[in-house]
């Protein structure tokens, strides 16, 4: 027993530090948007989800599960953080695919053109993309792979700052709020689904063209995107490539229907939903508040549109009169209050701007 | 590979566990194996000037033991050994000054000389081992050591690679025993050293390189952080230079202990010095105890200074005959400590001149200020006492380190005059900010400011305990086991939270290892 108790406290010593530095890790995560989306996806319900909407800011801002859950019963969640790359949706739907079976998993195609390095609004891939999905993640194989496959080669820097995020973060400690203290115990829920509220409006330029040219994307992205068809070939979910609405020119287009054409013949649905702008309503003086994002109010009128898709041609299940889902009304309350507070300020900000103008 | 690096740790876990499953008494090849992989993992590109160095003491020693009959030989031996190793150190480090020094004194007169310089790259730990070697060979040479026989070992003693980034100065005889017999694993080696190496890095990734933010504000525009702003920047240099060259030492002698080497201390509560001799006795160990051996004594018993002894005495008095020949030889040994911390004017003025000027003052002056105090009945022996001679030697190294931190010797002068101006309010004020850690929130500024405050008086109750003789190490050991991860979880993590590291924050490279 005596030779055996210096190594036992040698463990004991070890497990406790690994211990320390797991809490530290999420004490110090930083209270972003980002961090609350990817992480609040653990917090729901197992196996509870008929739909996940995964995407970045093009997602994020613009489908509401709440709204879907409120109109239409359907329940789900928006995945996804800001400027988010291609290259990270399989480690995304690897993550979800832990906890969920969803119906269908839409997957946002803008971020196929904005990373690509011939593109004028180009957001090639960097740390901050990268660190804005990766943070909220809990440590897994998924994560590590990524980390393994895409640090260093894709962007630069090095790989242990990203397995160990607390190198990058450990300054924040000090700061932490409940929120953090919540993603230490695995309780974190995101009150909005994933949804993001932004309080800002602008009116934008709608281009109207047409066009059915085709422009390449990078001989990367492409490989980025037929990996991610081979990936979502192997799991048994079906999937959804989604333009959400915006100031779309007719570069973008020439992009998209590069991708599109590759998304169709490997058998998945491809919608660019610029082209029903008209049908859902919006109006690009008032639904925005910049060119790539709409507003709460430009929001609701596409998540409409497409919830009555989902149900009519997705076969998408209404759970609004399932007992079993009466814990998605547990949201409402703090949802309507923030969009109303949301809905307000925007008033103000359109008020101010048309006096002014006047 | 830095040693608060996160490769290094693994690195050294790594090795310590290889070097317990091997046999006891083949360890030792071991530590040379991974001495050689940190050395070339480092300085690979420069390894032939370590092969040399290390070619010439093993043969020099061999041929001082083996081959030389007369003690003229020996010295001839020894000094050409010397001069090739110096030369080396010389040639990477120093071969720079002279043009630069000539290239500065023209400009004073227009003249642009432009003499080149060189780029040479100097492997890790030069300035360490080369003293090292310096000090085994006079060893050979006055028969206080063996000529070693096997040159694995000699390498070994030269390349310990612990001892590469910040020394200490090893002596052959004292460590061949540590290095080289069989060394068993003994828990308490483990978990002292591991107790250190946490203490080291609390010093240096929090203690010294948050305050190095401030030292360096505070340098940036000394016009403007002038005065009490400037003394307080001067002050926490101090702390940063403590902080940083004992934590590094503690970290290397931690990770020594691990493989159950035990190195010699560099540091003993120097803050608590009475004077200037004993600071340096207290500061920077080895390298004050090898001067001590290797220049000091041999110039004061060589012939020379002997005869220069009786000649002073016979015209001056005796006093002056003991006097003179030690400021003498002070002198030349200050001037060679002042060069080997760094390669300019400055070093050599600030590390090296200006501490033989206050040797030298306190020679002469020693008598007459005992004379003095006695006839003003001061009691010397108490805490007030004792607390102002502290404050007296830390104020006279204030101004070394003020000295060394201006830009140029030319500088200093003008930097030591802004000490005695008043800062404007808006200096005042973003050195309070700076203090407050800038755009940080007020919770996090107050455990920052807590965790420092409670850090350095941490260090200073270790310090005190060190300056009374006890030892802290063994002392902890004894401690309950709940104690004692209370003290190394809570160093740990302060160290995690709020330590100088990773992307983003630029952790300062060890000052020592500057040198």
């Amino acid at each position: 027993m005596e030779k055996i108790k210096p190594i036992l406290r040698i463990a004991a010593f070890l497990v406790i530090f690994v211990l320390v530095v797991h809490c530290l890790t999420w004490l110090a995560k930083p209270n972003f948007p980002d961090v609350k989306n990817i992480n609040g996806f653990y917090g729901e319900k197992e196996n509870s989800l008929d739909l996940v909407y995964i995407g970045g800011s093009a997602a994020f801002v613009y489908y509401s599960p709440l709204t879907a859950w409120e109109e239409f019963g359907i329940v789900s969640y928006v995945y996804g953080a800001n400027t988010i790359q291609p290259e990270l949706y399989k480690p995304l739907i690897q993550e979800l695919l832990k906890t969920q079976q969803p119906k269908l998993i839409i997957l946002d195609a803008r971020c196929f053109q904005y990373r690509d390095p011939e593109n004028e609004d180009a957001q090639p891939p960097a740390e901050v993309p990268y660190r804005n999905t990766l943070n909220g993640m809990r440590f897994s194989r998924n994560k590590a792979e990524f980390i393994h496959d895409y640090v260093g080669t894709q962007i630069e820097g090095e790989k242990l700052p990203y397995y160990l995020d607390i190198l990058k973060y450990h300054q924040n400690i000090p700061d932490y709020t409940e929120m953090n203290v919540e993603m230490l115990l695995g309780k974190y829920q995101h009150p909005y689904c994933g949804f993001h509220f932004v309080q800002k409006q602008a009116p934008i330029p709608q281009y109207v063209f047409a066009t059915e040219e085709k422009a390449p994307v990078s001989a990367d992205t492409e490989a980025i995107l037929n990996e991610l068809l081979s990936y979502l070939d192997s799991i048994d979910v079906p999937c959804m490539f989604a333009v959400s609405p915006y100031a779309e020119k007719e570069s973008h287009k020439r992009i998209f229907n590069y991708v599109s054409e590759i998304v169709e013949s490997r058998g998945y649905p491809f919608l660019d939903f610029n082209e029903y702008t008209e049908k859902m309503g919006l109006n690009y003086g008032w639904d925005f508040y910049n060119e790539d994002h709409v507003t709460i109010y430009g929001a609701e009128k596409y998540t409409r549109y497409l919830s009555s898709l989902l149900l009519e041609q997705y076969g998408i299940p209404s759970r609004k009169d399932d007992p079993d889902y009466a814990f998605m009304d547990e949201r409402m309350p703090g949802w309507d209050k923030m969009k109303a507070e949301t809905k307000a300020a925007i008033l103000k900000i359109y008020e101010e701007r048309t006096n002014n103008e006047e | 590979m830095t040693i608060t690096s996160i490769n290094f740790f693994v690195f050294l876990a790594l090795t310590v566990l290889v070097f317990y499953l091997c046999p006891k008494k083949v360890r030792w090849v071991f530590l040379l194996l991974f001495s050689a992989v940190f050395f070339l993992l480092n300085s690979w590109r420069v390894f032939y000037y370590f092969l040399f160095g290390t070619l010439v003491a093993y043969v020099g020693a061999r041929l001082m033991q083996e081959k030389c009959r007369t003690e003229r030989q020996k010295r001839i031996v020894v000094t050409a050994s010397i001069g090739l190793i110096i030369g080396v150190l010389f040639l990477l480090k120093y071969v720079n000054v002279f043009p630069n020094s000539i290239n500065a004194f023209g400009a004073l007169f227009h003249l642009n000389l432009q003499l080149g310089t060189v780029d040479l790259i100097a492997p890790i730990g030069i300035s360490y081992y080369s003293l090292s070697l310096w000090g085994y060979l006079v060893d050979v040479y006055r028969t206080t050591a063996q000529a070693e026989r096997n040159y694995c070992k000699l390498a070994l003693f030269a390349c310990y690679y612990p001892c590469l980034v910040s020394g200490p100065i090893l002596r052959y005889p004292e460590l061949k025993t540590e290095l080289f017999e069989p060394r068993p694993l003994r828990w308490e080696n483990v978990f002292q050293g591991f107790h250190r190496i946490v203490y080291g890095l609390l010093k240096k990734m929090f203690v010294a390189d948050t305050l190095a933010a401030h030292v360096k504000l505070v340098f940036s525009d000394t016009e403007k952080f002038s005065g009490p702003l400037l003394l307080l920047g001067v002050v926490m240099y101090a702390l940063q230079i403590y902080c940083d060259f004992s934590g590094c030492m503690d970290i290397v002698l931690g990770a020594s202990r691990l493989y159950g080497v035990r190195l010699p201390e560099n540091f003993e509560s120097p803050f608590f010095s009475r004077n200037l001799s004993e600071f340096w006795r207290r500061w920077h160990i080895t390298l004050g105890l090898w001067g001590k051996d290797y220049i000091l004594y041999p110039l004061l018993k060589s012939t020379r200074f002997q005869k220069l002894g009786s000649r002073v005495k016979k015209r001056f008095g005796k006093k002056a005959g003991k006097k003179l020949p030690l400021i003498l030889a002070i002198w030349i040994l200050w001037a060679v400590i002042g060069f080997w911390h760094g390669a300019t004017w400055k070093y050599f003025f600030a590390a090296g001149m200006l501490p033989w000027v206050y040797f030298s003052l306190s020679e002469i002056f020693s008598d007459c200020l005992k004379k003095a105090s006695e006839k003003l009945h001061l009691k010397t022996n108490c805490f007030s006492f004792h607390l102002l001679q502290s404050a007296r030697t830390l104020l006279l190294m204030l101004i070394i380190w003020l000295i060394t931190l201006s830009p140029t010797l030319s500088q200093s002068g003008k930097i030591l005059s802004n000490l005695f101006s008043f800062p404007s309010m808006e200096a005042i004020t973003k050195f309070c900010r700076a203090v407050s850690f800038f755009s940080l929130t007020r919770r996090h500024a107050f455990w920052k400011l807590f965790a420092l405050a409670a850090s350095l008086l941490g260090i200073t109750l270790v310090d005190t305990l060190k300056y009374k003789g006890i030892s802290v190490g063994e002392r902890f050991d004894k401690q309950s086991l709940w104690f004692r991860w209370l003290i190394l979880f809570s160093m740990i993590i302060t160290i995690i939270c709020f330590g100088v590291y990773g992307p983003g924050f630029q952790p300062e490279d060890f000052i020592y290892g500057g040198f």
